[in-house]
């Protein structure tokens, strides 16, 4: 073999390894980026298990308060009640009379407040009519206990049916942003639309007129305010998305999509 | 800094890639050839090299491999033996069949140890760690090293020898560069998870 032949064959062999090496740290960037975004797909699916089961344990002991006051703390009201009832029959004197008719109105308001209670920690309309007529339900409740306007504005058919835990997560939602806007914001005004496109989304507008927060501000907070963190929580476990505006002129509007 | 230290390291290189030579130059200044101290270099570096990839691999047969590449390389030691390149100072012969076998050997065991690191994928950045550039500096050693005594062995040319060490020299310069990057990532060891 000539001097040109070992050279050529020689530097042929240097780019052959040199090759080699670019090929390798190319394909192992390639996979360690696979294995990431497998990770982190991983790490989402068991984020979203722990919030699941973590929201389950949530309603468990939602059903067990709610079952504890209607059944225990609800009836004994009741027999309270009764028993005021037999007393006012046998009293004779009229002040008397007047002070335990005060004291039976007080207990009627709390055996309603219970029963609201309750029931909102345990919507059997949810679990038996469905999602429309939980939120209807539930918005009239709140229209009867305030001075709130609420409007409530849904596509949803009869034969319209998420998933359990769509409907489920949807209406504690939209009772979260209710009280949010009762609490808070000072609003007169509630609008709630729930449209619905089958095989696509389910779309949750939420408006009230009142004062708005600082969205910013409140994501910044560590507990979260608001429940907006509670809400954020519900919506990820069902894959959802939020975006909100708020602010003093037009209050605050949240939109909620959830793909089916 | 950090060129300071890179022209350091380049001196470094400049100087250690030629200091082997220098000893065996200065060691056997009377013999006419230094072949018979490059040929004990060259045996010992590889017993070296496989213990270095004792401790770098994880595979489960590891120590049985070692083991078995040890002794396989002793054997040819001991068959150079019967020529007069491992115990004759002034030899004027390569040990070409042992280096043949030791840059085989270590040849397979940095492409075993490559295909560890795809396995694991526990380094964050490839190339900043320390045993990639260790791995690929003796990987191409070992490779234009094997090619050279394929294409030029004991009955080459004044002139294909010439290029031969001119290449072996190229070589050493890349496996000692390799080996001062090595040096220099080696504090990037501590994150490899």
């Amino acid at each position: 073999m000539n001097t040109l032949g070992i050279i050529l064959i020689l530097s042929l062999v240097a780019i052959i390894i040199a090759g080699f090496i670019t090929l390798f740290v190319a394909y192992y960037n390639k996979k360690q980026s696979e294995q990431k975004l497998a990770l982190q797909v991983k790490e989402t699916e068991l984020q979203q298990k722990l919030l699941l089961n973590s929201l389950e344990v949530q309603e468990a002991e939602q059903r067990r308060i709610a079952r504890d006051l209607h059944d225990e703390v609800g009836a004994l009201l009741s027999v309270t009640k009764m028993s005021f009832n037999g007393l006012s029959r046998k009293l004779t004197d009229k002040t008397l009379t007047a002070e335990l008719s005060k004291s039976k109105k007080l207990l009627e308001e709390s055996i309603l407040t219970v029963r609201r209670i309750s029931k909102e920690l345990i919507s059997t309309s949810l679990e038996k009519f469905g999602l429309v007529a939980a939120i209807e339900d539930f918005l009239n409740i709140v229209k009867e206990a305030s001075d709130l306007n609420i409007n409530f504005e849904t596509n949803f058919q009869n034969d319209t049916k998420l998933i359990k835990n769509q409907e489920l997560m949807l209406y504690r939602i939209v009772q979260e942003l209710t009280n949010n806007a009762l609490k808070h914001s000072g609003a007169t005004e509630i609008e709630v639309r729930l449209t619905h496109k089958p095989n696509e989304e389910v779309k949750l507008l939420f408006f009230d007129n009142g004062s708005g927060f600082d969205v910013a501000a409140i994501n910044a907070k560590t507990d979260g305010g608001l429940g907006l963190k509670n809400i954020e929580s519900r919506i990820k476990v069902i894959n959802g998305s939020l975006s909100i505006i708020s602010n003093q002129e037009i209050g605050s509007r949240f939109n909620v999509r959830v793909p089916l | 800094m950090k060129l300071l230290m890179w022209l350091v390291c380049s001196y470094f290189i400049l100087y250690v890639a030629v200091l082997p030579s220098d000893i065996m130059l200065l060691l056997g200044k009377d013999a006419p050839n230094s072949i018979f101290f490059y040929n004990w270099h060259y045996i010992l570096a590889g017993y070296l090299k496989l213990a270095i990839y004792y401790s770098l691999l994880n595979i489960r047969y590891k120590k049985w491999l070692i083991w078995l590449l040890v002794a396989i390389i002793t054997m040819f030691v001991l068959f150079e033996f019967k020529t007069d390149s491992l115990i004759y100072i002034f030899t004027g012969h390569f040990a070409t069949k042992t280096y043949v076998i030791i840059n085989l050997f270590i040849i397979v065991l940095s492409l075993l140890y490559a295909y560890q690191l795809l396995q694991d994928l526990s380094v964050e950045d490839i190339t900043q760690y320390s045993f990639f550039w260790l791995n690929s500096g003796f990987l191409i050693y070992h490779i234009g090293s094997i090619s050279i005594y394929s294409f030029v062995g004991n009955g080459a040319t004044e002139e294909e020898g010439k290029i031969a060490w001119v290449v072996n020299s190229i070589l050493l310069f890349v496996l000692y560069y390799a080996i001062t990057a090595s040096f220099y990532y080696s504090k990037n060891l501590s994150k490899k998870t």
